[in-house]
Protein backbone atom coordinates (compact mmCIF):
# COMPACT_ATOMS: atom_id res chain seq x y z
CA UNK A 1 0.00 0.00 0.00
CA UNK A 2 1.26 3.61 -0.52
CA UNK A 3 1.65 6.29 2.00
CA UNK A 4 1.64 9.70 1.69
CA UNK A 5 3.73 12.02 3.72
CA UNK A 6 4.27 15.71 4.28
CA UNK A 7 8.23 16.57 3.57
CA UNK A 8 9.11 20.54 4.78
CA UNK A 9 11.40 21.68 2.39
CA UNK A 10 10.70 25.92 3.30
CA UNK A 11 12.97 27.10 0.43
CA UNK A 12 12.81 30.15 -1.74
CA UNK A 13 11.57 29.34 -5.10
CA UNK A 14 14.14 31.38 -7.07
CA UNK A 15 16.83 30.53 -4.64
CA UNK A 16 19.37 29.45 -7.30
CA UNK A 17 18.87 32.89 -9.17
CA UNK A 18 19.66 34.41 -5.51
CA UNK A 19 22.82 31.95 -5.10
CA UNK A 20 24.29 32.52 -8.95
CA UNK A 21 23.50 36.85 -7.83
CA UNK A 22 25.57 35.90 -4.77
CA UNK A 23 28.18 34.41 -6.92
CA UNK A 24 28.28 37.63 -9.47
CA UNK A 25 28.33 40.12 -6.18
CA UNK A 26 31.75 38.35 -5.09
CA UNK A 27 32.87 38.84 -8.63
CA UNK A 28 32.11 42.65 -9.13
CA UNK A 29 33.39 43.00 -5.56
CA UNK A 30 36.50 41.70 -6.16
CA UNK A 31 36.86 42.75 -9.52
CA UNK A 32 36.13 46.42 -7.81
CA UNK A 33 33.85 47.10 -10.15
CA UNK A 34 30.74 49.31 -9.76
CA UNK A 35 27.26 47.42 -11.60
CA UNK A 36 24.33 49.22 -11.45
CA UNK A 37 20.92 47.50 -13.18
CA UNK A 38 18.33 49.85 -14.69
CA UNK A 39 14.92 49.08 -14.80
CA UNK A 40 11.85 51.38 -15.91
CA UNK A 41 8.27 50.43 -18.12
CA UNK A 42 9.09 50.21 -21.92
CA UNK A 43 9.51 53.37 -23.22
CA UNK A 44 10.56 55.27 -20.01
CA UNK A 45 14.31 56.32 -21.27
CA UNK A 46 16.71 53.30 -19.94
CA UNK A 47 18.47 53.55 -23.46
CA UNK A 48 18.57 57.21 -24.01
CA UNK A 49 19.60 57.98 -20.05
CA UNK A 50 22.94 55.15 -20.71
CA UNK A 51 23.60 56.99 -23.51
CA UNK A 52 24.19 60.53 -21.58
CA UNK A 53 26.05 58.58 -18.60
CA UNK A 54 27.73 56.80 -20.96
CA UNK A 55 28.84 59.39 -22.95
CA UNK A 56 29.74 61.50 -19.54
CA UNK A 57 31.92 58.90 -17.52
CA UNK A 58 33.65 57.82 -20.88
CA UNK A 59 35.99 60.50 -20.30
CA UNK A 60 37.13 59.78 -16.83
CA UNK A 61 36.28 56.50 -15.82
CA UNK A 62 36.45 53.21 -17.44
CA UNK A 63 32.56 51.69 -18.87
CA UNK A 64 30.84 49.30 -20.39
CA UNK A 65 26.64 48.23 -20.62
CA UNK A 66 24.78 44.92 -20.94
CA UNK A 67 21.67 45.40 -22.30
CA UNK A 68 18.68 43.25 -22.07
CA UNK A 69 15.86 43.10 -24.61
CA UNK A 70 13.29 40.44 -25.95
CA UNK A 71 14.00 40.23 -29.53
CA UNK A 72 16.06 43.02 -31.12
CA UNK A 73 19.86 44.72 -30.96
CA UNK A 74 18.39 47.97 -31.54
CA UNK A 75 19.49 49.44 -28.39
CA UNK A 76 23.25 47.85 -28.13
CA UNK A 77 23.19 49.52 -31.89
CA UNK A 78 22.51 52.65 -30.29
CA UNK A 79 24.63 52.41 -27.26
CA UNK A 80 27.89 51.56 -29.31
CA UNK A 81 27.32 55.33 -30.37
CA UNK A 82 29.02 56.07 -26.99
CA UNK A 83 31.87 54.04 -28.02
CA UNK A 84 32.11 51.85 -24.78
CA UNK A 85 32.08 47.82 -24.86
CA UNK A 86 28.41 47.30 -24.48
CA UNK A 87 26.64 43.18 -24.86
CA UNK A 88 23.15 43.06 -26.45
CA UNK A 89 20.89 40.02 -23.76
CA UNK A 90 18.59 39.00 -26.06
CA UNK A 91 15.86 36.78 -23.50
CA UNK A 92 13.74 35.53 -26.73
CA UNK A 93 10.00 34.96 -25.18
CA UNK A 94 11.30 35.71 -21.19
CA UNK A 95 9.86 39.17 -19.77
CA UNK A 96 13.38 39.72 -17.51
CA UNK A 97 16.89 39.36 -17.17
CA UNK A 98 18.09 36.77 -14.43
CA UNK A 99 21.53 36.12 -13.02
CA UNK A 100 22.71 33.17 -15.03
CA UNK A 101 21.95 35.55 -18.26
CA UNK A 102 24.49 37.84 -16.75
CA UNK A 103 27.03 35.39 -16.03
CA UNK A 104 26.90 34.09 -18.96
CA UNK A 105 26.85 37.43 -21.03
CA UNK A 106 30.01 38.64 -19.27
CA UNK A 107 32.28 35.67 -20.42
CA UNK A 108 35.23 36.94 -22.00
CA UNK A 109 34.69 40.23 -20.34
CA UNK A 110 37.70 41.18 -17.38
CA UNK A 111 35.62 42.74 -15.16
CA UNK A 112 39.27 43.79 -13.62
CA UNK A 113 39.53 46.14 -16.58
CA UNK A 114 36.43 48.06 -15.56
CA UNK A 115 35.25 50.97 -12.91
CA UNK A 116 31.55 50.76 -13.91
CA UNK A 117 29.14 48.34 -15.37
CA UNK A 118 25.27 49.30 -16.29
CA UNK A 119 23.22 46.74 -16.69
CA UNK A 120 19.87 47.97 -18.84
CA UNK A 121 16.97 45.17 -17.90
CA UNK A 122 14.11 44.06 -20.36
CA UNK A 123 11.19 46.92 -19.96
CA UNK A 124 9.04 46.30 -17.40
CA UNK A 125 8.42 46.75 -13.74
CA UNK A 126 6.54 43.25 -12.58
CA UNK A 127 9.28 40.91 -13.26
CA UNK A 128 12.71 42.21 -13.04
CA UNK A 129 11.87 43.08 -9.48
CA UNK A 130 11.83 39.45 -8.21
CA UNK A 131 15.13 38.45 -9.82
CA UNK A 132 18.31 39.57 -8.32
CA UNK A 133 21.48 40.07 -10.88
CA UNK A 134 24.17 40.68 -8.23
CA UNK A 135 24.28 44.97 -8.79
CA UNK A 136 25.04 46.83 -6.29
CA UNK A 137 22.63 49.54 -6.65
CA UNK A 138 19.44 49.00 -8.66
CA UNK A 139 18.11 52.32 -10.20
CA UNK A 140 14.16 52.92 -11.03
CA UNK A 141 13.47 55.14 -14.32
CA UNK A 142 9.98 56.55 -13.89
CA UNK A 143 8.23 58.55 -16.91
CA UNK A 144 6.58 61.52 -15.75
CA UNK A 145 4.28 61.45 -18.62
CA UNK A 146 3.00 58.15 -17.73
CA UNK A 147 2.85 58.66 -13.58
CA UNK A 148 -0.25 61.42 -14.23
CA UNK A 149 -2.71 59.13 -14.94
CA UNK A 150 -1.09 55.96 -12.60
CA UNK B 1 3.92 36.93 -17.27
CA UNK B 2 7.26 34.92 -15.69
CA UNK B 3 4.61 32.22 -14.01
CA UNK B 4 5.91 29.69 -16.61
CA UNK B 5 9.72 30.18 -15.51
CA UNK B 6 8.33 30.36 -11.61
CA UNK B 7 6.65 27.16 -12.07
CA UNK B 8 9.92 25.35 -13.45
CA UNK B 9 11.90 26.78 -11.11
CA UNK B 10 9.43 25.18 -8.34
CA UNK B 11 9.08 21.14 -10.45
CA UNK B 12 13.02 21.88 -9.85
CA UNK B 13 12.97 22.47 -6.38
CA UNK B 14 10.62 20.17 -5.82
CA UNK B 15 12.81 17.33 -8.36
CA UNK B 16 15.82 17.79 -6.38
CA UNK B 17 13.99 17.47 -3.12
CA UNK B 18 12.30 14.37 -3.79
CA UNK B 19 16.03 12.70 -5.25
CA UNK B 20 17.11 13.81 -1.70
CA UNK B 21 14.18 11.97 0.18
CA UNK B 22 15.29 8.69 -1.80
CA UNK B 23 12.58 8.66 -4.75
CA UNK B 24 8.94 8.79 -4.53
CA UNK B 25 5.89 9.98 -6.34
CA UNK B 26 5.01 14.10 -5.50
CA UNK B 27 1.18 14.20 -5.27
CA UNK B 28 1.04 17.72 -4.46
CA UNK B 29 3.35 20.35 -3.81
CA UNK B 30 2.72 23.61 -1.13
CA UNK B 31 3.65 27.07 -1.44
CA UNK B 32 3.37 30.34 -0.12
CA UNK B 33 2.40 33.33 -2.11
CA UNK B 34 2.49 36.98 -1.18
CA UNK B 35 1.08 39.57 -2.92
CA UNK B 36 3.98 40.70 -3.28
CA UNK B 37 5.53 38.48 -4.33
CA UNK B 38 4.81 39.40 -8.56
CA UNK B 39 3.33 36.20 -8.86
CA UNK B 40 -0.59 35.97 -10.33
CA UNK B 41 -1.89 32.63 -8.26
CA UNK B 42 -4.36 31.97 -11.36
CA UNK B 43 -1.55 32.34 -13.93
CA UNK B 44 0.60 30.10 -12.10
CA UNK B 45 -1.65 27.25 -11.35
CA UNK B 46 -1.92 27.48 -15.80
CA UNK B 47 1.80 27.42 -15.98
CA UNK B 48 2.00 24.53 -13.64
CA UNK B 49 0.20 22.10 -15.00
CA UNK B 50 1.86 22.88 -18.20
CA UNK B 51 5.35 22.57 -16.86
CA UNK B 52 4.64 19.36 -15.03
CA UNK B 53 4.35 17.25 -18.33
CA UNK B 54 7.04 14.68 -18.35
CA UNK B 55 8.53 15.59 -14.95
CA UNK B 56 8.79 13.75 -11.58
CA UNK B 57 5.54 16.04 -10.70
CA UNK B 58 3.22 15.42 -13.45
CA UNK B 59 -0.62 14.73 -12.10
CA UNK B 60 0.60 16.61 -8.82
CA UNK B 61 -1.66 19.23 -7.34
CA UNK B 62 -0.35 23.39 -6.33
CA UNK B 63 -1.52 23.81 -3.43
CA UNK B 64 -1.11 27.58 -2.39
CA UNK B 65 -1.33 29.33 0.50
CA UNK B 66 -1.82 33.39 -0.05
CA UNK B 67 0.12 35.32 2.76
CA UNK B 68 -1.48 38.77 3.41
CA UNK B 69 1.04 41.51 3.44
CA UNK B 70 2.00 42.86 7.26
CA UNK B 71 4.12 45.71 7.79
CA UNK B 72 5.72 47.33 10.62
CA UNK B 73 5.05 50.32 11.78
CA UNK B 74 7.65 52.19 14.07
CA UNK B 75 5.07 55.26 15.61
CA UNK B 76 2.39 52.46 16.65
CA UNK B 77 5.99 50.30 17.70
CA UNK B 78 4.56 46.91 16.21
CA UNK B 79 2.86 44.59 13.33
CA UNK B 80 -0.04 45.76 11.42
CA UNK B 81 -2.17 45.75 8.33
CA UNK B 82 -0.82 48.17 5.24
CA UNK B 83 -3.67 50.68 3.98
CA UNK B 84 -3.61 48.89 0.50
CA UNK B 85 -1.00 46.79 -1.62
CA UNK B 86 -0.68 50.21 -3.64
CA UNK B 87 -0.30 51.99 -0.12
CA UNK B 88 2.32 50.86 2.58
CA UNK B 89 1.36 53.28 4.72
CA UNK B 90 -0.40 51.74 8.30
CA UNK B 91 -3.80 51.57 8.34
CA UNK B 92 -3.90 52.22 12.26
CA UNK B 93 -1.94 55.72 12.29
CA UNK B 94 -0.91 56.45 8.66
CA UNK B 95 2.63 56.84 8.88
CA UNK B 96 4.92 54.89 5.98
CA UNK B 97 5.77 51.22 6.55
CA UNK B 98 9.46 50.26 8.24
CA UNK B 99 9.65 47.54 6.74
CA UNK B 100 7.22 44.87 5.13
CA UNK B 101 7.14 41.48 7.36
CA UNK B 102 4.99 39.25 5.12
CA UNK B 103 3.35 39.43 1.78
CA UNK B 104 7.00 38.94 -0.19
CA UNK B 105 6.62 35.04 -0.11
CA UNK B 106 7.34 33.03 -2.73
CA UNK B 107 8.23 29.46 -0.97
CA UNK B 108 8.29 26.00 -1.47
CA UNK B 109 6.91 25.21 1.74
CA UNK B 110 5.88 21.22 1.65
CA UNK B 111 5.95 17.96 -0.65
CA UNK B 112 3.05 15.75 -0.41
CA UNK B 113 5.11 12.54 -1.19
CA UNK B 114 3.71 8.79 -1.61
CA UNK B 115 6.36 6.03 -1.38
Amino acid sequence: MTQSRLVEVRQKVLTKNDAAARVLRERFQDAGVCVISLVSSPGSGKTAFLERILSRLRTDFRVAALVGDLATDNDAARLARSRVPVKQICTGTVCHLDASMVSSALEGWDLTELDFLFIENVGNLVCPSSYDLGERARAVLLSVVHLSHR
Amino acid sequence: MHELSIALSIIEGAEEEVQRQGGGRVCAIHLKLGPLSGVVKEALLFSYELACEGTLLEGSTLIIKEIPIRIYCAKCGGEGDPVSLQCLQCARCGAPACRVVNGAELELAALELQT
